[in-house]
């Protein structure tokens, strides 16, 4: 598996029971309270913590190093300046970056598909993308929480149904028409998927805490 | 919950709900606790995956541009004034077509129903007409959530556009010179549309809407004929 450079989400092992009532992170909180009061120093903090993560997954859906960078830019600014929509009681620092970020990676990406020029490239780019599974070699000795080393396990727990439909939705962007021309499975197979595959990843990071 | 609510849900967290599905979606999703619950935890699900991307070095010179952006508090340069006055009427001029779009096109009965729930007062929606010879009909709406910063865009009877060429919507906003783009898109044959959007600039106080034919993949301030505009 790939090393990631995301820290360590607290919040996320928070989440195993649906009817748990999910502690803020005060961490998270605090330091989004700071940014909020245009503390720069914060927002460095931030940026310290989850930039070489962020830059690693919008890498993996835009695949253009120049355009990553700017991708990463433009979320962050969007973070720094939307910092009060953020929402310590439902939702991790971690996530709320993530969501935002690959949103702007996604529609740079189909921006960038609508230009035509790339519509050969995105096929292998599609594939080229990480396996969650398939690609956890190599990498062990490289610097990992215990809470990262957890994450990958419960993604690999998946199957490989659930991991690639959901793999071509988050990196790729493919819609879910397009993910099931390009898996050749029926349409209402690959929503079965992607939601077992979630409700499956869901559990087994909720499982990792308790 | 049921299979059919946990696979919507799913779609939903991974941006892959389209059209009417996804508008009743989130209707639902406005006022069921236990449904935004559930979305909550596929979002911390769905965002592990991002530890899956295999690490990729970071630009250290990418620190000190970001934190010069935020520094310097801009992110959208808007140096020509002069373009705002058109924009300013044209909003002016939305105001009247809108309402009458909405009482003749039956939004009239959405937006009431929207505005009896307190927890979609800050939905604002627009409805944006035609500006174009060639098609009288196509129009659109904008469902624009302001404390969230995103909305939704339909559009109907559109003309498809060139290859080369991209739809463009954007966000009137006083306190910027310029309108805010909202992103690019094109229609299919049928002329119908419905995408979510996110402005490049945080919008408050919506004056109107608008959207531009502009070159392919868009452009930082409105250049082409204004195809679709409203309020």
């Amino acid at each position: 598996m790939h090393p990631s450079s995301f820290p360590r989400d607290s919040a996320a092992s928070q989440k195993g029971s649906r009817s748990e009532v999910r502690a803020p992170n005060e961490v998270d909180a605090e330091l989004v309270r700071q940014m909020r009061t245009g503390d720069e120093r914060a927002f460095a903090t931030f940026y310290d913590r989850f930039a070489p993560g962020l830059f690693s997954m919008i890498y993996a859906i835009v695949r253009d190093q120049k355009e990553s960078e700017d991708v990463l830019q433009e979320a962050l600014v969007q973070m720094w300046k939307r910092s009060a929509t953020y929402d310590a009681s439902r939702s991790s620092l971690f996530t709320w970056a993530v969501m935002i970020s690959r949103h702007k990676a996604i529609d740079h990406l189909r921006s960038r598909q609508r230009q035509s020029r790339l519509h050969g490239a995105v096929a292998s780019e599609s594939n080229a993308v990480p396996a969650f599974a398939a690609a956890d070699q190599a990498d062990n000795a490289l610097a990992r929480s215990d809470e990262q080393e957890r994450v990958r396990a419960a993604l690999a727990q998946l199957g490989e149904a659930q991991r690639e439909a959901i793999d071509l939705a988050f990196f790729a962007g493919l819609t879910q028409t397009q993910i099931s021309e390009r898996l050749g499975a029926p349409l209402g197979t690959v929503k079965a998927r992607i939601r077992r595959g979630l409700l499956a990843l869901r559990e087994v990071l909720g499982g990792i805490s308790t | 919950m049921n299979e059919q609510l946990e696979e919507q849900a799913s779609l939903y967290t991974l941006g892959l709900l389209e059209g009417e599905e996804a508008s009743a979606f989130e209707n639902r999703l406005e006022s069921d606790a236990e449904l935004r619950a559930l979305v909550d935890q596929l979002d911390a699900a769905a965002a592990a995956v991002a530890h899956s991307a295999p690490a990729r070095a970071l630009p250290p010179e990418l620190r000190d541009r970001v934190l010069a952006q935020v520094r310097s508090g801009k992110t959208v340069v808007f140096p020509r004034q002069s373009n705002w006055i058109p924009w300013t009427i044209a909003a002016c001029l939305a105001l009247t077509c809108a309402y009458l779009i909405a009482e003749r096109g039956g939004l009239r009965k959405r937006i009431t129903r929207l505005e009896r729930r307190d927890l979609l007062a800050q939905i604002q929606i627009a409805s944006l007409n035609s500006k174009l010879e060639n098609a009288p009909d196509a129009n659109a709406v904008v469902v624009w959530d302001e404390k969230r910063q995103r909305g939704i865009l339909k559009v109907f009877k559109l003309p498809r556009n060139e290859e080369n060429r991209d739809y463009q919507l954007w966000l009137v906003d006083p306190r910027y010179k310029d309108p805010v783009n909202g992103g690019v898109f094109h229609v299919a044959n049928d002329g119908t549309l419905r995408v979510p959007f996110q402005p490049a600039s945080p919008v408050r106080g919506a004056k109107g809407f608008a959207i531009s034919l502009e070159r392919k993949g868009g452009v930082t301030k409105a250049e082409g004929p204004i195809v679709l505009l409203g309020k």
